[in-house]
């Protein structure tokens, strides 16, 4: 049994890649038997079917090891274009019956492991195995999961922060703070979705990082085809305008369905009004709190201002009788809170639906599901878009482009009404 | 309208919030129950204005759209 880490498996490939057609040789070092570090080296011979350790960089390699408390436990080469067995050649060459040679065949993406005594070639079982984050055995696809992220500086990480309409209390921005000044490189960087990221981090930082953020109950984001932290405005809670409380919704979203794998990437959103500061209309779910108006006659005294505010001109006069034209109302609110005698009252307020907003690469605005459904309604149209898309959705296909290859009106039926 | 205006202010490119500063100086000249006139711009302006004049205890009565402003009469609460 051979056990090796998944990031110095790509390593060794990285290596092979950029020193193709010709083979590419190093040290793989590690304690206990388990390989942590990859060293690539020159392949002295320049050749495309054999290759030698240069004795100088040997040297100097196993020096350095040492001073880590680490030993050479393999000696690796690439073989660009035939499979990962060894040659003639190699077992001629080998040297050493104790050491591990780690073969990788890039034409057949193939990586095995051998030992050579007296020219007899012992076939080792070998064991990938990923970096060990969140108390799993992870690869790197399953670190995204996680929201650590690998930046293109080989061994450093984006740590991808977990945040719930973008609130973070001081205690938890100041232990942000000292774990980029610590682990990352003294800087964090805000997603354009309320995010915030630390850059930067070596690999084996990362469990120390996430532990230390975790102790004021900071849990790491999500990266990949899955449900990416949820976005909200602040609502009802400081807005002036805010129609519903979208954090508490914004909470509860994030409660059922964060990290739920989905055929791409899913984001969710609640805004408070048809401002839509939280931009609903541009992602895969969309709440937006609303609000119906009602025009009291009693109460109006013909002052016109609503039908100047009316974003959308959905109020008309005629014989200073005020009429709502509800195709064209938005539910914004704004003639409820300007009418200076409140003569247009909250007929009845709820929670607005969007589905299938994109930015990305092919930007769609979102589908009204439903209008100023009830709270528990909107929970329950949540639940059933996204199980919908989770069956119906092809990989690479964001939710808006699956419903425009369904047809709007068919998945808009089946969830609003469908089994 | 045949109203008794006391007084007349152009608002006209005074943005938020000065605009609502302005007719908040100008209403303090006012009695209780008299009426201001206020040029205010679309937009921002003749939204925000009001709906401050409304917390305050202000009342507007009447508002004649212009084109780009509206000419928006106030009583002082
Ligand atoms: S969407 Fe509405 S409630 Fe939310 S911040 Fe914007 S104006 Fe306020
Ligand atoms: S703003 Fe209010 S008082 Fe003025 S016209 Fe409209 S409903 Fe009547
Ligand atoms: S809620 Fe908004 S869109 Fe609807 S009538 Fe009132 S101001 Fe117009």
């Amino acid at each position: 049994m051979f056990k090796i880490n998944q990031e110095i498996v790509n390593q060794i490939f990285k290596h092979g890649e950029s020193d193709a057609p010709l083979e590419a040789c190093g040290y793989l070092a590690g304690k206990d038997g388990i390989v942590t570090r990859c060293y690539p080296m020159d392949n002295k011979d320049r050749s495309e079917e054999h290759f030698t350790l240069d004795p100088e960089e040997q040297f100097k390699v196993i020096r350095e090891a040492n001073s880590l408390g680490l030993n050479i436990l393999a000696v690796y080469h690439t073989h660009p274009a035939t499979p990962a067995r060894p040659s003639n050649e190699d077992i001629r060459l080998a040297y050493d019956p104790n050491i591990v040679y780690v073969i990788a065949s890039l034409s057949d993406k193939e990586i095995k492991a051998f030992k050579i005594k007296k020219g007899e070639v012992l076939n080792l079982k070998i064991e990938i195995e990923g970096l060990k984050i969140c108390g799993l055995e992870l690869d790197l696809a399953a670190m995204k999961k996680f929201g650590m992220i690998q930046q293109k500086q080989k061994g450093f990480f984006a740590m991808r922060l977990h945040t719930v309409g973008g609130d973070l209390t001081v205690a938890q921005l100041q232990r942000i703070a000292d774990i980029a000044k610590k682990y990352g490189e003294g800087f964090v960087h805000l997603s354009t979705r309320q995010g915030v990221e630390i850059h930067g981090v070596h690999n084996k930082y990362l469990e120390i990082a996430r532990k230390e953020l975790a102790e004021v109950g900071i849990k790491m984001g999500a990266c990949g085809p899955r449900v990416r932290i949820v976005v909200a405005c602040p609502g009802e809670a400081t807005c002036r305008w805010g129609i519903i409380d979208t954090k508490e919704m914004a909470k509860e979203l994030d409660s059922r369905y964060f990290r739920e794998d989905t055929p791409h990437k899913f984001k969710l959103s609640v805004t408070g009004c048809p401002h839509n500061c939280a931009k609903a209309t541009e992602n895969d779910i969309g709440i937006m709190g609303g609000m119906l108006p009602r025009w009291e006659e009693d109460k109006c005294i013909n002052c016109d201002l609503c039908l100047n505010v009316c974003p959308t001109e959905a109020i008309t006069k005629e014989d200073n009788q005020y009429k709502l034209n509800e195709e064209k109302c938005i539910y914004c609110s704004i003639c409820t809170s300007s009418c200076p005698t409140s003569a247009w009252v909250g007929a009845k307020t709820g929670y607005t639906v969007f589905i299938g907003g994109t930015m990305g690469k092919i930007p769609r605005l979102a589908t009204r599901l439903k209008a100023l459904a009830e709270k528990e309604e909107s929970y329950r149209l949540v639940e059933r878009a996204l199980r919908y898309y989770q069956e119906n959705g092809r990989k690479k296909e964001r939710f808006g482009h699956m419903i425009d290859r369904i047809g709007v009106d068919k998945v808009k039926e089946e969830i609003l009404n469908g089994p | 309208m045949g109203l008794d205006i006391k007084k007349s202010i152009n608002l006209h490119n005074i943005s938020c919030p000065m605009n609502f500063v302005k007719t908040k100086a100008a209403l303090a000249e006012l009695q209780q129950g008299e009426l201001l006139e206020v040029l205010l711009d679309e937009g921002e302006a003749i939204l925000n204005v009001p709906r401050s004049l409304k917390d305050e205890g202000h009342q507007v009565i009447n508002v004649e759209n212009l084109g780009e402003t509206f000419k928006v009469i106030i009583k002082k609460g």
